[in-house]
C-alpha cells in the first residue's frame, strides 16, 4: 500500500510547490490537452523536455514519478501493442492477415506511449506538490462558475475534502484490524482462493462497522457545528494568485502557440 | 424576571431509542440551569447522559417533554438558531475532525455561520490559544495525541463563542496537567463572560469544581444538589480525591470531620 | 507456565501506509522477568505500541532479537515460531472491540482457538471457561457482538484474547473509554490473572494512578528507546525526574508532596495509593 504514489503529497518548498493550486490545475489540464494536439515528433520532444524540466523543478526524485507509472504499465503496453498492430500505413515490416506492423503503426505506438506516460507524470507533479486540501480548494474555485447552473459546487468540494480525510484513517484502521486478527492467529496470503476470501471477513466486517459509526459521528458533528448545505458559507482558506502563477499560465499559452504552429508546419508523420 | 435567570430549562424530557420497547433511555427528566452556572452530570455508562446531551442540541427528538434555551423552545425550526448559542463537544475526538489542519477544523463552524474572513482568522487564533494548541495550527488533527485532539475539538466550539457549552466526556484523554489548565480556562470564561458549562463526566475531580451536580441513574435524574451534598449522601458514588481520602481516614479510625471537604479544606485540616 | 520476555539490541521500523512518520525502536535492551507486571509509559510516538507489537511478532526487528520464553523472534522468523509466539502472547489492542466481526459472541471468541488448530468442540469449552474471567455469563454467547454495550464489547474482545490462555499478556490502554467502574473491573481482572496464573503482564497506559496501583515495575520510553526500567515505588520517589520526563504524579503522591511541603513533616514512605497515604498520615499523627 505504501508503494502507491497517486494521491500522495510530498512536502517541499520548490517553485512548483508554491504555485497556486488553480494555476497548477489549469496548466496540467492545458498540458494534457496539448498532448492530443501534438502530432509530430518535434512537438512530443518539446513536451517531454518541458515535463522533465517541471519534474526537476519540483525537487522530487524522478524515481518517484516512474513509480507512479509502474502500476499502469501493463495497461499502457496493452494499448500501445493494439495501436502498433492495428495501424496501417507507410512501410510494412510484417504482415499476417489483419495484423500488420507498419511504420505508421510503430510511430503511433511511440506517440501513444509518450502520451500516457506524460499524462501520468504531469498529474503526479500536481498531486505530489499540492496539499490535498489545496487541491480541493482549487477544484472548488475552478468549478465555481458552475454554481450558476445550480451545480452544488460547495457540497462537492466538501465531499472531496472529507473523502480525502477518510483515506488515511481507513488505512490506519485496516492495519490495526489486520494486526489484531493476526495476533489472534490468522495468517494472510495462505491457502486456496476461497480460504483467502474467507479470511477477509474478519477484516472487512469491523472496517464496515467502524466506517458506519465514523460517518454517523461525523454527520452529528457537522450538524452541531451548524453545517447546512442550503446556507451560504464563508471560506477560511483563501488562495492567493501571485505573479509566478500568471507567469506559469503565460508560459503555458506560449507552449500552446508553439505546438499549434508545429502542427501546422509539420505533416502528420515525419 | 424569573424567565431571564435560567438559560436552559428541561421539562419532563422522555426518550426511547426503540419505540417498540418499554424501557426508556430517559424518563421524565427535568432541571433548569442558570446563566453562568457550571453544572456537572454524572452517572454510569448507559444512565442516559449522552442521550440527554444529544436531546439538548436537537440531534435526537424527544418523545415528550421540552427543552427551552434562553426562553425559546427547541423545535425543528429553532434548532439551528439555538445551536449558535449552544455548543456540544463530543466524547470521541477521532471522528470529530472535518478540516485537514487544526486551524481549518476550528474554522469549520464559523464558515458554516457565514462569519467574515477577518473575524474568522481572529476567532480561530483566539480559540486555539485558549487551549494552548497554537504550535499546531498547520498540523493534521488526526495525527495528534488523544489529549491534543480533544483540545482541538474544544477550540472548534470555543471559536463559536456559544453561551452554553456542553462537554460530553470531552476532557478524558487529557493528561491531568493539561486538564487542570483547560478547566482553569473554562472557569475564567465562566467568570468573565458568563459562559454556562454543562460537563458530562466520569472524572469526579472534574465534577467537584461544578456549582451543581446532577446524578443520572438508569435514565432518571436521581439527584440535583451541590457536590458536597451529593458526595456526603452517596457513599457508593466514586468521590473526588480529597473525599476518598477523608472516607479512607474515617475507615481507619482517624478523628477527621464527618463532612465533605475540598482538597484545600483537607490540607488546612491536616496542617492545623 | 509463565514466560519471560527479553529484548536484545532490538531495532525496528515501520513502513505502514503513506505519509506516516516511521515509528522506530532503537537498540532496545529490556528484560521482563517471568510473572512480572510491567507498565510501559511515555508520550505519544515514544514507541510504546511498537514495543508491544514486536513481542507478538507483528513488527519484526531489523536488528537484534526478542526472546519470549524459549522462542526467539529475529529478522526472519519461521512461520511455526510466529504461530507459537502468537499462541503464547496474548495481545489486546487499544479499543479492542474494533476487532469484533462474527455473527455471535461465541463465534468471535472461538476465532483465535480455531486459527490455532483447536477443535470446534474444544474451542467451545474454552469459551465457556473464559467467560467468568471477564465477568460475562453464558446467556450472552448467542447474541450479536454489535448489539452489546461498549463495556460488554470490550470484555468480549478481551475474552477473545484470553481464551488462548496466554502466558504473556500485552495490553494497550485496555481501560480507555470505559467508565471508572468498567475500567476498574478490567484492571482488577488483569491483576487476578497475574496473581493466580502467574501471567506475565505488560501494560501500556498513560494513567499514573493505574501504574501506581497495579504495576510492579515501570518502563519509560522516549524516542524509541528505553529511558528507564525501575520498580514502581522507586520510580515515583524521584518527583524531579518525573517532571523532567513530563510524566504525571499519581494523586496520592501529589497530595503527599503538598502536605510534606506545608507541614514540613516527612511521611515515612512513598505513597502510591490512597490507602498508603491514609496509613502514613495516621502514622505521623497528622490525621
Amino acid at each position: 500500500m505504501n508503494k502507491l504514489i497517486l494521491g500522495r503529497y510530498f512536502p517541499g518548498n520548490s517553485l512548483i510547490h508554491q504555485l497556486d493550486p488553480r494555476a497548477k490545475l489549469l496548466a496540467a489540464i492545458g498540458f494534457i490537452a496539448l498532448l492530443f494536439v501534438a502530432i509530430n515528433w518535434q512537438s512530443y520532444l518539446l513536451l517531454i523536455v518541458c515535463a522533465l524540466i517541471v519534474m526537476r523543478m519540483s525537487g522530487i526524485a524522478i524515481k518517484m514519478y516512474i513509480r507512479g507509472v509502474r502500476p499502469l504499465i501493463w495497461l499502457i503496453l496493452f494499448t500501445v501493442t493494439l495501436q502498433v498492430l492495428f495501424t496501417a500505413g507507410g512501410t510494412i515490416y510484417l504482415d499476417c492477415g489483419p495484423i500488420t506492423i507498419s511504420k505508421y503503426g510503430l510511430i503511433n505506438g511511440v506517440f501513444i506511449f509518450c502520451r500516457f506516460v506524460l499524462i501520468i507524470f504531469i498529474s503526479t507533479v500536481v498531486t505530489l506538490t499540492t496539499k490535498p486540501i489545496d487541491l480541493t480548494d482549487g477544484i472548488n474555485k475552478l468549478l465555481s462558475p458552475l454554481r450558476f447552473l445550480k451545480v452544488p459546487v460547495d457540497d462537492i468540494s466538501l465531499m472531496l475534502t472529507i473523502a480525502l480525510r477518510f483515506i488515511p484513517n481507513l488505512l490506519d484502521e485496516t492495519q490495526k484490524v489486520m494486526d489484531a486478527q493476526r495476533a489472534r492467529g490468522t495468517t494472510f496470503g495462505e491457502g486456496s482462493l476461497v480460504e483467502q476470501m474467507k479470511k477477509l471477513v474478519p477484516i472487512i466486517m469491523p472496517l464496515f462497522v467502524s466506517s458506519l459509526n465514523r460517518a454517523e459521528d461525523m454527520a452529528d458533528v457537522m450538524e452541531v457545528r451548524g453545517y447546512q448545505s442550503t446556507r451560504p458559507r464563508t471560506s477560511f482558506r483563501k488562495l492567493a494568485w501571485k505573479k509566478q502563477d500568471t507567469i506559469a499560465i503565460v508560459i503555458m499559452i506560449i507552449l500552446t502557440g508553439i505546438i499549434v504552429v508545429l502542427r501546422q508546419l509539420g505533416g502528420y508523420y515525419p | 424576571m424569573q424567565a431571564d435567570q435560567s438559560i436552559l430549562e428541561v421539562n419532563n424530557l422522555t426518550f426511547r431509542y426503540d419505540l417498540r420497547k418499554d424501557d426508556k433511555t430517559l424518563s421524565a427528566v427535568s432541571f433548569s440551569i442558570k446563566e453562568g452556572e457550571w453544572v456537572a452530570i454524572v452517572g454510569d455508562n448507559g444512565s442516559g447522559k449522552s442521550t440527554l446531551a444529544r436531546l439538548l442540541v436537537g440531534l435526537l427528538e424527544a418523545e415528550s417533554g421540552e427543552v427551552k434555551v434562553a426562553g425559546v423552545q427547541l423545535t425543528e425550526q429553532t434548532k439551528w438558531t439555538i445551536r449558535q448559542q449552544m455548543g456540544l463537544v463530543f466524547q470521541n475526538p477521532e471522528n470529530q475532525f472535518i478540516g485537514a489542519t487544526v486551524q481549518d477544523d476550528v474554522a469549520f463552524g464559523l464558515e458554516n455561520n457565514n462569519v467574515s474572513y477577518q473575524e474568522m482568522k481572529q476567532r480561530v487564533n483566539e480559540a486555539v490559544q485558549l487551549v494552548n494548541m497554537e504550535a499546531f495550527m498547520e498540523h493534521d488533527p488526526s495525527r495528534l495525541s488523544g489529549g491534543q485532539k480533544q483540545r482541538v475539538a474544544l477550540a472548534g466550539i470555543l471559536a463559536f463563542q456559544p453561551k452554553i457549552i456542553i462537554l460530553d466526556e470531552a476532557l478524558v484523554m487529557l493528561d491531568p496537567k493539561s486538564r487542570r489548565q483547560v478547566m482553569r480556562t473554562l472557569q475564567q470564561l465562566q467568570d468573565e463572560q458568563g459562559l454556562t458549562i454543562i460537563s458530562i463526566t466520569h472524572d469526579m475531580n472534574e465534577a467537584a469544581v461544578a456549582d451543581r451536580l446532577l446524578v443520572m441513574d438508569k435514565g432518571r435524574l436521581k439527584q440535583d444538589a451541590t457536590p458536597a451534598t451529593i458526595f456526603m449522601e452517596n457513599p457508593h458514588l466514586e468521590a473526588p480525591f480529597a473525599e476518598q481520602l477523608r472516607r479512607k481516614l474515617t475507615a481507619k479510625g482517624s478523628g477527621i470531620t464527618s463532612t465533605y471537604m475540598t482538597e484545600d479544606e483537607m490540607v488546612k485540616w491536616l496542617c492545623k | 507456565m509463565a514466560m519471560q520476555v527479553n529484548f536484545k539490541t532490538v531495532s525496528a521500523d515501520y513502513q505502514i501506509g503513506p505519509i506516516r512518520s516511521a515509528n522506530i525502536l532503537q537498540n532496545v535492551n529490556l528484560h521482563l522477568p517471568s510473572q512480572s507486571f510491567t507498565a510501559v509509559v511515555g508520550h505519544t510516538g515514544a514507541g510504546k505500541s511498537s514495543l508491544l507489537k514486536t513481542i507478538n511478532g507483528l513488527l519484526l526487528p531489523k536488528e537484534g532479537d526478542i526472546q519470549v520464553g524459549e522462542l526467539e523472534i529475529h529478522k526472519e522468523p519461521s512461520k511455526q515460531v510466529l504461530k507459537q509466539v502468537r499462541k503464547s502472547v496474548g495481545m489486546v489492542f487499544q479499543f479492542p472491540e474494533a476487532q469484533l466481526f462474527a455473527e455471535t459472541v461465541e463465534q468471535d471468541i472461538c476465532f483465535g482457538p480455531l486459527n490455532f488448530g483447536v477443535s470446534r468442540q474444544e474451542a467451545k469449552q474454552l469459551v465457556k471457561d473464559v467467560l467468568p474471567l471477564v465477568g460475562l455469563t453464558e446467556d450472552i454467547l448467542q447474541a450479536s457482538p454489535f448489539a452489546l454495550s461498549g463495556g460488554q464489547q470490550r470484555r468480549v474482545a478481551i475474552a477473545g484474547v484470553l481464551v488462548m490462555k496466554p502466558d504473556v499478556l500485552v495490553l494497550d490502554e485496555p481501560g480507555a473509554g470505559l467508565d471508572p467502574n468498567g475500567k476498574e473491573e478490567i484492571l482488577t481482572l488483569l491483576q487476578a490473572l497475574h496473581n493466580k496464573n502467574g501471567t506475565t503482564i505488560i501494560l501500556v497506559t498513560h494513567d499514573m494512578g493505574d501504574v501506581a496501583r497495579f504495576a510492579e515495575d515501570v518502563v519509560v520510553m522516549g524516542n524509541g528507546t528505553i529511558t528507564t526500567h525501575q520498580p514502581v515505588r522507586t520510580f515515583f520517589e524521584d518527583v524531579k525526574q518525573l517532571q523532567a520526563w513530563s510524566l504525571d504524579v499519581p494523586e496520592a503522591r501529589r497530595f503527599q508532596l503538598r502536605i510534606e511541603q506545608e507541614t514540613n513533616i516527612q511521611l515515612p514512605w512513598t505513597c502510591l495509593t490512597i490507602d498508603d497515604l491514609a496509613t502514613a498520615l495516621i502514622e505521623v499523627g497528622l490525621a
